[in-house]
């Protein structure tokens, strides 16, 4: 499903990421590793955020080829999102529903799945944290992505949200197939988010 | 709950904005210097004076504290969203008029910078029998308190739904539509300081020059400095854009229409000029040139707009660049002509966007 060629970054001439080749299947991966071992980077890297040299193919869409076709394939959430603070969520909703073609049926039931709608019509100024974070998790949802990458998705989260958020990713799999790439700096348990497999970076490297 | 109402809304503005507000005040009141026997008083009062006689100043005045009411309206705004003061949704089991008059006390009270001006041109206006001016001045400022406490009120009301104020009816639910916003919430005076300056300057050489004595390269030399001005903003809203819309990289969105976007913010933010410039033909200024300079000012901004993704400069490199650009223009003016500098300029603006879009290292998140 995900392919990275020859994929390498370096920060002001120092190497962060070297992976000569990796190949990733469909399912549920955690990535973990030290603060600053570059999974940040690299779950960037993959969302097409950051220049890089090498390739990565979602599905044979090439992100250095066919961004568009890669791109619509792909969602995506920050560790610590930033919004316009004068934008409202409902803003930032249709924003994404334009862009990535969503149905107001399919969003709707996204909104309502996410329990954002008591907050949604505020400016994102006003949100917490948590409310971010969860406005940002529904946002990487939309569209019907192939892989969704998550960074850092526990954070911040509370309890509900936690086991809401655990829920609808099995849920999104068994259902759609959909693919989940996620991060977090502490060792954790892969179960605790259905996790079918954890990769470590270590090294500017990846390790199965 | 007046006391709560204030604390809430007045204090944390004065807070925030009392150095300026006193900057400001010691800047254009306390200081300035005796000349030819005049000192701070004549200096006041021929200003005081020239407002009442000039309409046109007057309008001015009238404008400045447009922009200073729509400045606190606006911070009263963003301080009734934070999650702290969601309390004050218990306004709402107030009567509508008792609410509106709480919130006309705080607009009086946030006025009083203005306020403390406004005794001396009421003393100097009636003086001097200037009793009609008088009444509008203190009118227009009891109006402009009124509607400002007639938005908050309709904000208090919203404050768990929230709407967006600014442009939110129309759909701007775009990313130019969300730079457009950041910069009519956030860098109003900025832009509306740039447009005074450069469309100002234009018009007072165009004007004092009649098509008899035309001087087209100092008009371009005005024009391009005004355009590249507007640099200020093109970097800001780069820097905005690094900052809060990061998420718009990852967007499944074409590269050409990317740069349209662009290219659709760096027209609307100079119309005024392209407008000004418009309205001189015929009397002050040949079509052609108006056509030329309009085009040199435009591939100008879309040259700025490509430049900030060449990498991340900082603020002083990107200002150093654009007086290399200016230098530039300068000799193409005297060379080979402006026609080839717009399509230089804007072949420039277009390979920079292909080829360095996001393909450089950004220092923010």
């Amino acid at each position: 499903m995900l392919q990275l060629t020859h994929l390498r970054k370096a920060y002001q001439g120092k190497v962060v990421l070297d992976i000569p080749s990796l190949l990733l299947d469909a399912g549920i991966y955690w990535i973990q590793g030290a603060n600053g071992s570059g999974k940040s980077t690299l779950l960037k890297i993959i969302a097409g955020m950051v220049p890089f040299q090498g390739d990565i193919t979602l599905k044979g869409s090439s992100l250095r080829h066919a961004p568009l076709a890669y791109r619509q394939n792909v969602g995506w959430a920050a560790a610590e999102p930033l919004y316009p603070p004068f934008m409202t969520g409902m803003d930032l909703v249709h924003l994404y529903q334009r862009i990535r073609k969503v149905s107001q049926r399919e969003t709707s039931q996204l909104i309502e799945r996410f329990n954002v709608s008591n907050f949604l019509q505020g400016q994102a100024a006003a949100y917490s944290a948590g409310m971010t974070k969860r406005l940002s998790l529904l946002l990487a949802f939309m569209g019907n992505p192939s892989l969704i990458i998550l960074d850092e998705p526990l954070t911040t989260l509370d309890a509900n949200s936690f086991t809401l958020i655990s829920d609808f990713i099995l849920e999104t799999w068994q259902e759609k197939g959909t693919s989940f790439l996620m991060s977090s700096h502490q060792e954790l348990d892969t179960s605790l988010l259905h996790a079918q497999r954890a990769l470590t970076v270590i090294n500017q490297s990846i390790v199965q | 709950m007046t006391k709560y109402l204030l604390r809430s809304l007045v204090s944390p503005f004065f807070r925030e904005n009392g150095g300026l507000i006193i900057f400001i005040y010691t800047m254009t009141v306390a200081i300035v210097s005796s000349q030819s026997g005049a000192g701070v008083y004549e200096y006041h009062l021929f200003l005081v004076l020239g407002a009442f006689r000039h309409a046109g100043m007057m309008a001015t005045v009238f404008f400045l504290w447009l922009l200073y009411t729509r400045k606190f309206t606006s911070f009263v705004v963003t301080e009734i969203y934070k999650p702290e003061n969601m309390f004050l949704h218990v306004f709402n089991y107030l009567s509508r008029i008792r609410k509106t008059g709480l919130l006309f006390l705080a607009t009086l009270l946030l006025m009083i910078p203005v306020w403390a001006y406004v005794v001396f041109i009421v003393i100097t206006g009636v003086q001097y029998g200037y009793t009609g001016g008088v009444c509008l001045v203190i009118g227009y400022l009891l109006l402009l308190c009124f509607l400002s406490a007639l938005w908050l009120e309709r904000r208090l009301q919203n404050i768990s739904a929230g709407k967006t104020p600014v442009l939110r009816s129309v759909g701007f639910t775009s990313f130019t539509g969300t730079l457009l916003r950041y910069v009519a919430t956030k860098q109003l005076a900025t832009w509306t300081g740039l447009k005074i300056f450069t469309c100002g300057l234009l018009f007072l050489i165009a004007v004092n020059n009649p098509m008899r004595y035309y001087d087209g390269q100092t008009i371009f030399i005005v024009v391009s400095l005004g355009i590249l001005g507007n640099g200020v903003l093109v970097y800001r809203c780069r820097e905005f854009e690094e900052l809060y819309m990061s998420f718009y990289r990852t967007m499944p969105v074409r590269t050409s229409l990317r740069f349209l976007e662009y290219a659709l913010l760096d027209f609307i933010l100079i119309i005024p000029e392209i407008l000004l410039l418009i309205l001189f033909v015929p009397k002050h200024m040949p079509l052609s040139d108006a056509v030329t300079f309009c085009l040199c000012g435009y591939s100008s901004m879309l040259l700025m707009t490509g430049i900030t993704f060449y990498r991340q400069f900082t603020k002083s490199q990107f200002y150093k660049i654009l007086s290399l650009v200016l230098c530039v223009q300068y000799i193409f003016l005297l060379t080979v002509g402006l026609p080839a500098l717009y399509i230089v300029l804007t072949l420039t603006a277009i390979g920079l966007f292909r080829w360095k879009y996001y393909k450089y290292e950004t220092l923010l998140p």
